[in-house]
């Protein structure tokens, strides 16, 4: 009995002397993280850990381009007054499910191809993409590599859960309410910047707080960006199911990447 | 025990406290910020009713010359007799000083939400050459808002048949300033001249032109008059003209090297086309392209080191580039479409080419990067649109449009878009057929 009592208090001193060293450890780790910025608790994301939402479709064109330049951006200016709107819900329905729809007009890549489509030009995608938004960076690139027949790019992507797949809706929807406030001088433009912010969303849309994750380096750049978002507030309404991830700064917007 | 357990539940939450998932999604490329600017017409009260009339003709030059730059500046239409009624950013305000020697216009450029005066200038006016004055002026304010020197004081060669009779075609060069304004006849040789060329100094042209030669017969008896296409140079300041190159074939689509000191120009020499290098103190020539298709219409970056040529090599006309400094050097084929391409320019960082391509039986205007990326369309249901040529601030392209107008008549004039495809405006009307226009340096 002495004998046992003898051990658990023993047992009971190692235990303590080991958390404490391991609770040492981790406060010098965690002093250490402050004073040289090591990021050792992951409190500021790593590269590895941002998605970036994007899609690809294989084309290959054999022709010249129909469109002009101008044109194009008009497209694109149609595209992007087709906004993408977050519905209330119906009072009748006491669930807090949210749906997204298109107000004008249904637009997907399939349609805005045919319209693109000349007798020249053979695209060949092999996938289209999950859900009607579309990727204009990849329209964009799409048309204006029209020249030769490129190797093109392999279609990437996961199955997402749903409310992943609403979030993910929801975030894309962002970049159209954006840009129309996302404006430089040229003498910006020219330096090829990028910054990073991160925006927490209210429930009811507006950006209640900015961090910039990465800066371009140039204070007027990030400024801007940080204007533009600032000017685009309140952004569409979350909807219950995502509202953790808005809320807690899993957004970051890219400008322009 | 409770104490252990409260501590592992602590060290616990701390991992998960570490872990962090973030979605970046790309906004998109900026849109350019475009300024509003305004100009305050000054007070010309010292002036007599001429001189009056010539500073208002300034104000209205400023105005134009900036809404060639409209994707920066939104020029404010409306006359504004003083600094408050305008609501641009930038307002250039004058005053018109009399003086000794003449009257002095004092300009200030304000930027208005800032207070900051952006430059202050004073110069005396010259009434007689108010273009140039007003174009000087504008060239001045649009530096200290940019950084940049702007397109307002630059030229443009031309070939028109203007002077054409029934009888006979007349091609002549002509010169103008960038707004096609103040043209200017440079020759009277009443002959077919055809692909001019500016030096970088801006100071001599080199262009070909139609000339009757006398070619021995095959049989090797006596002698045929026969039309041979010889390169001259014409220097700007001396007005004399010489012969560069009079070899039997094509001496053509010839251009100036980096520091004027030799030539690229096609040589025919009776057998299919070649881009040679002539020195033009020595007159010695060296291939830059030897192929049995033939190549022509060579055009050189701002440092030399590539070319843009087309070529015949894969059957039809297409775009390719090499490096000049040697024979057949880093030949690489930028265009694998069009039914036939033409006249490929490059901007003067070399980044980008400028071409025409037949389609839908006319040519239009395509834009291709120097690697052969981003392909985009300039032009379309505009007429038919050949000779494209970069500005020397690469933000603008002049070109030809042609319209017909009957089976027997067509008008051929001048144009200027930007590099987006935004057609900015006609610049010349009722001057002949206008061909081959060549922006200065």
């Amino acid at each position: 009995m002495i004998e046992a009592n003898f051990r658990e208090d023993k047992l009971n001193e190692y235990i303590f002397k080991a958390i404490a060293v391991h609770l040492g450890i981790l406060m010098l780790a965690y002093v250490a993280n402050i004073i040289f910025d090591l990021n050792l608790f992951n409190l500021k994301p790593d590269e590895n850990d941002i998605k970036v939402v994007q899609s690809s479709v294989r084309v290959d064109v054999v022709g010249l381009p129909k469109h002009t330049l101008q044109e194009l951006k008009k497209m694109e200016t149609h595209v992007k007054e087709t906004k993408v709107e977050v519905a209330k819900p119906s009072k009748s329905n006491e669930t807090s499910e949210v749906e997204f729809k298109t107000k004008k007009k249904k637009v997907n890549l399939s349609n805005l191809l045919k319209n693109l489509s000349s007798s020249q030009v053979k695209e060949k995608a092999k996938a289209k993409p999950k859900d009607n938004k579309i990727d204009k960076r990849a329209l964009k690139k799409l048309i204006l590599e029209g020249n030769k027949v490129s190797q093109g790019s392999s279609i990437t992507g996961e199955e997402l859960i749903e409310s992943q797949k609403e979030f993910v809706r929801y975030i894309q929807a962002l970049p159209d309410k954006v840009r129309p406030n996302w404006k430089l001088p040229t003498y910006l433009i020219e330096k090829n910047l990028r910054c990073r912010i991160r925006i927490f969303i209210a429930s009811d849309g507006k950006v209640v707080k900015t961090e910039i994750l990465e800066s371009s380096g140039d204070e007027e750049y990030d400024q801007k960006a940080l204007s533009a978002i600032k000017q685009s507030s309140p952004l569409p309404k979350p909807s219950s199911n995502i509202l953790k991830e808005v809320t807690s700064g899993q957004v970051v917007l890219g400008f322009p990447l | 025990m409770k104490l252990i357990i409260l501590l592992f539940m602590i060290t616990l939450s701390l991992g998960t406290w570490g872990q962090s998932n973030l979605t970046v999604v790309a906004v998109g490329e900026a849109e350019v910020e475009k300024d509003l600017i305004g100009f305050v017409t000054p007070k010309l009260d010292a002036l007599n009713a001429q001189q009056a009339t010539q500073m208002k003709e300034l104000i209205e030059i400023l105005k134009s010359d900036f809404d060639f730059y409209r994707n920066l500046f939104i020029v404010e239409d409306k006359t504004i007799k003083k600094v408050s009624e305008s609501k641009a950013k930038f307002v250039a305000e004058f005053e018109i000083l009399k003086e000794s020697d003449g009257f002095y216009l004092e300009s200030v450029l304000k930027n208005i939400p800032g207070k900051v005066e952006v430059i202050k200038d004073k110069r005396k006016i010259l009434f007689q050459d108010i273009r140039p004055f007003s174009h000087a002026l504008a060239d001045t304010f649009y530096r200290s808002l940019t950084g940049k020197k702007s397109i307002f004081e630059s030229k443009i060669v031309f070939v028109s048949d203007r002077t054409s009779t029934k009888g006979k075609v007349r091609k002549e060069l002509y010169i103008m300033d960038f707004d096609g304004k103040r043209k200017q006849k440079l020759t009277s040789l009443n002959s077919m001249i055809i692909s001019p060329a500016l030096s970088q100094d801006n100071k001599k042209i080199l262009y070909s032109l139609i000339e009757d030669r006398k070619k021995k017969n095959s049989s090797g008896v006596g002698y045929q008059n026969i039309k041979n296409l010889n390169l001259h140079l014409l220097d700007l300041e001396t007005k004399k003209t010489k012969v560069i190159s009079n070899e039997l074939g094509i001496n053509s689509g010839a251009i100036f090297n980096k520091n004027g000191e030799s030539i690229y120009l096609t040589l025919s020499r009776q057998k299919n086309a070649d881009i040679y290098k002539m020195n033009l103190k020595t007159g010695a020539k060296r291939k830059i392209t030897n192929h049995f298709a033939e190549d022509v219409d060579p055009h050189i970056n701002s440092d030399e080191s590539l070319m843009t040529f087309l070529s015949g090599r894969p059957g039809k006309a297409m775009i390719y580039t090499l490096d000049p400094s040697s024979v057949e050097k880093n030949v690489k084929r930028i265009s694998f479409v069009g039914r036939f391409n033409a006249a490929p320019r490059f901007n003067p960082k070399g980044t980008e080419i400028v071409f025409s391509s037949w389609v839908d039986d006319r040519f239009d205007i395509y834009r291709i990067n120097s690697d052969g990326r981003n392909l985009v369309r300039l032009t379309k249901n505009f007429g038919s649109n050949e000779e494209p040529w970069y500005s020397p601030d690469g933000e603008f392209i002049v070109f030809t449009s042609q319209r017909v107008i009957s089976r027997k008549k067509a008008t051929q004039d001048v144009y200027i878009m930007n590099r987006e495809g935004e057609i900015i405006r006609k610049i010349t009307e009722g001057y002949g057929k206008i061909y081959t226009p060549r922006w200065s340096n």
